[in-house]
Parts: C-alpha cells; structure tokens; sequence
C-alpha cells in the first residue's frame, strides 16, 4: 500500500506529473473517439441515402 | 508598369471619394494608444517603458483593420473578375491594391506616430528609429495582409477570420519594429533589427503577391 | 505507392484493412513506452521526478511541428498536382496537429511550474507552439468559413503554405526577443545529456503518438470521403427532387 502511494506521490511532484499523463490521456483519446463518432455517423447517412427511395416512389 | 498605375490610379481615386475610411484608421490608431495611459496609469516613466510597443501593436491592429475592404469591393460587384482577365498579371494588381492600401494607411499611421510617440513620453532618442522601423515595417503588414484579405473572399464571418489568420504572421514583424526602438533608448545601435526588418520587406516584395495572386484566383473560379 | 492509393474507394478499403493493425501497434507502443517511462526509469538528478512530464511533453512537442510540416506538404501536393486525397489528409491532420500542440503547451506549462515556479514564462519555445496553435486554428477556421468545402479546402491549402514559410521566421524572431528579454532566474529545460533509460521510452512514446496519429488520421480521411458522398448524393436527390416536380 505504501508502494502505490508513494509510487502516485511521485518525490511530492504527482500533482503535476499525473495532471499532464491524465490531460494527455483525455484529448488524445477524446480526438479518437470523436473521430470514431463522427465516422459512424456519416456511415449510417451514407446508407440510409443510398437505401431504395421508397417513400418518394410513393409519392 | 503602365497597368500597375492605371489600378493604383483607379483605386486611389475610389480611396479618396470615400475619404473618410483613412481617417477612420488613423483615428482608430490615436484611440487605441490614448486608451493605455488610462488602462496602466500616467506615470511618465512606465508610458515611456512600453511606448515602442504600445505604438506598434496599435498600428499593426489599425493596418489589419482595413485589410478586409482590400478585395471585397471589387470582389463584390465583379470587377475583380475583370481585373484578373486584363493582359495585366494578377500580380502586379495584388501589388497594385497592396501599394494603395500602404498609401491610404501605412503612410498616415506614420505621420500619426510621432504625435502619439509624444502622448506616451517616448525618450527623444526613440523618434527616429520609430519612424524607420515604421516605414519599413508598415509595407511588410500590408503585404502580408493582402494574402489574409484575399484568402477570405467569399467567407463567412471575414473580418474576425481574417485577424485570426494575418495576426500571427505579423509578429515577426512587431518584434523587430519594437525591438529596433528600444536599441536605440537603450544606447545601442538599431543596425541589425532594421536590417532584418528590410530583409523581412524585401522577402514579402516577391512572395506576398504572387501568394496573394494565388489566393485571388482561386476565389473568383 | 502513390498513385495506386490516389482512388478514394481503393484507398478507403486499404484504410479498412491496416487500421486495425495501426491501432494493435499504437496502443503496444505508447503502453510499453508508458511502462518503461513510469516505472523502469531513474528520475533526473537535476529535476528529479518531474522529468517524467518529458515523456508526453517532448514526443506532442515532435507531433506539433510534424502534423504541420506533414499538413503542409499534403497541401503542396494538393495545390501542385490536385490530388483529391492530399486535401482531404491536410483537413484530417488539422485538429490532430491542434491536439498535439495543446498538450505540448499544457504539459510544459505543467512541467515549467515546479521548474519555474509559475505556470507560464515567455520561454522562447513554449512562445513558437502558442503561436503554432493560432496557425493551427487559423488553418480549421478558414476551412470551415466556407458555403463550398472545396473553396474552404484551396484556401486553407494557401494559407498552410504561407504559414509553413513563415514558421521558422516566427521561430527566429521568438528566439531573438527571448534572449534580450531573458528574465535571470530562469532554469533552462535542457538538461544534461539524456541517459539511455529514458531515451528509450521517449522514443517508444515518439513513435507511439506518430502511428496515433496516422490511426486517427485514417478515420478522419474515412470520414471525410464518406461526407462528400453525402454532399454528392443530397446535391442529386435534390435535382432529381426539383426536375420532377
């Protein structure tokens, strides 16, 4: 016990060393998910453009 | 050489029936520096510290401030398109528009400075490097603004787009306009920031308006 | 190598097939790199454990100036040649490069206050990626600003060229003002020649961010081919739509 919190206390530093790994973290995997979002998104319009135009041969 | 000074010609001829868009820019520039002595306090030394720099951040804010009319006008109603079918490089009219708008702004902002220079406490050593470095670097932002000023046509929300990208190409510029001013109040000399600040001209001369020719062409395709 | 990918739809299915691979190698070397960075490394005698910040701070310092040379190079190549899939690269490195420089700022600024004691100094290099940053946003702002993407896409290509030229002019000029504003109490951020124990995970991590970049990369091109589609196919429906009635 005393190992992990020495090891997240860093020689008194922690609080700067796991801000920045932990901002790192979050926008880097943020970008990717909101690239991934973004992808899927435009995936599921592709399709539901490209479907057969039921409704307006309908019309 | 002729087709330069037919634009230069037609343009300052619009420039001065509107007359009023210079004085606006100069009055922009005199407002802009009067604010600071109310913002940091009158003590005569402290003005006197941040004077260069006050004086040229307030110029490079009124040259950038004009920019967006460079091409839009023309752009608006057409003749832009005109323009860049005469036999006349478009080059040679981006440098036309760029001259024009040194003219009708660079100019009275350097005529304006030494006013300004004397509200803000500026030492007496400090006049004419200011002037120098003024007159060498006020072409420099309006040819590099040019390239913002036709990049943006067409865009939404020109004018606060444009700052955002001419701004920042124009900090060299400012660090060696200011840097030039201090040299001399410091007892030095101005030699090399004004050396720079010419190599900085001389380089923008050829680059900004063919880079601005390119951005005007594919604006009005 | 490339005129074989320049097709979107062959490129999209090639993208499909090596994504998941990129992804496998990201997360092994940023996970190893982390590793060895964290737990298998001495601290420097000098800054002690906050040398650790140097692990993510100088590999998205790296990704900050390559995202922008490689976005330059792509709007070259999209400029010179019109390659339809350089353009779409440049759009796609945008924000990643955005990203990159955010963190190299927020870590240093991390990294500088038990160095410096303040958040922030007007440290000739933290300076160039504040202004890299505005290039940056610059760069997306005039590509969005556009009704037409394509407009919004050869403006901004321009724009990342003059940009490109101008970096190292705004670099020296940074470095100039630094050292005639050099305040005196400042601890430099190089420190001594970088032992071999940290230079591995600096590296694992470097090249780490690079195939993160080029992973993320992948799906924003992907989605971008895929938006234009939309555009295409919404721009047909809709004159179709109008002919028939």
């Amino acid at each position: 016990m005393t190992g992990l919190s020495e090891f997240l206390d860093m020689g008194g530093y922690g609080h700067f060393i796991w801000p920045s790994y932990a901002v790192v973290a979050v926008v880097m995997v943020g970008l990717l998910i909101i690239s991934r979002r973004e992808l899927g998104t435009a995936l599921r319009d592709l399709d539901a453009l490209d479907a057969p135009e039921a409704p307006e041969a309908e019309q | 050489m002729n087709g330069f000074l037919q634009i230069v010609r037609r343009d300052l001829h619009l420039a001065m029936r509107q007359g009023m868009d210079s004085l606006m820019v100069v009055a922009f520039f005199v407002i802009a520096v009067v604010l600071f002595p109310f913002g940091v306090g009158p003590e005569s030394n402290i003005l006197a510290r941040i004077a260069p720099g006050v004086i040229w951040v307030a110029a490079l804010l009124s040259s950038m401030l004009s920019l967006e009319r460079l091409f839009q006008a023309d752009y608006e109603d057409g003749s832009l398109e005109l323009l860049a079918l005469q036999p006349v490089a478009l080059e040679i009219t981006v440098m036309a528009k760029v001259t024009v708008h040194w003219l009708t702004t660079g100019l009275p902002l350097i005529v304006a400075a030494p006013l300004l220079a004397v509200l803000m406490n500026l030492p007496d050593d400090g006049f004419v490097p200011l002037m120098i470095a003024l007159a060498l670097g006020t072409p420099a932002l309006s040819l590099i603004g040019a390239i913002g000023a036709a990049l943006i046509l067409g865009s939404r929300r020109g004018g606060i787009l444009l700052s955002l990208l001419v701004l920042p190409l124009y900090i060299p510029v400012l660090i060696f306009g200011v840097s030039a001013v201090d040299a001399v109040i410091g007892g030095f000399s101005a030699r090399p920031q004004l050396l720079i600040l010419s190599g900085l001209l001389v380089a923008a001369l050829p680059l900004c308006p063919w880079a601005g020719a390119a951005a005007v062409r594919q604006g009005i395709e | 190598m490339f005129h074989r990918f320049a097709n979107p739809t062959r490129f999209l299915r090639f993208a499909a097939v090596i994504q998941p691979w990129i992804a496998a190698i990201t997360v092994a070397l940023i996970g190893s790199g982390l590793y060895l960075g964290l737990f298998n490394s001495p601290a420097d005698y000098q800054q002690g454990e906050t040398v650790r910040i140097m692990y993510v701070h100088v590999p998205s310092a790296w990704m900050a100036l390559f995202c922008y040379s490689a976005m330059a190079g792509a709007c070259a190549i999209a400029l010179i040649w019109k390659h339809p899939l350089a353009e779409l690269s440049a759009k796609a490195t945008a924000p990643i490069g955005a990203g990159f420089t955010f963190l190299a700022l927020v870590t240093g600024s991390l990294w500088g206050k038990p160095m410096w004691g303040t958040w922030w100094v007007w440290d000739a290099r933290l300076t160039s990626m504040l202004v890299l940053l505005f290039l940056y946003l610059g760069y997306m702002a005039l590509n969005n600003a556009f009704d037409d993407p394509a407009r919004g896409a050869k403006s901004s290509s321009i724009l990342a060229l003059v940009g490109f030229v101008n970096v190292p002019i705004i670099k020296f000029s940074v470095d100039w003002w630094n050292t005639l504003h050099q305040p005196a109490s400042v601890v430099k951020m190089t420190g001594p020649a970088i032992h071999a124990s940290m230079l591995a995970p600096l590296l694992l991590i470097g090249v780490g961010f690079t195939t993160y970049y080029l992973w993320v990369m992948l799906i924003r091109i992907r989605y971008e081919v895929t938006a234009n589609k939309i555009r295409t196919l919404q721009r047909r429906q809709a004159a179709t739509g109008e002919s028939q009635a």
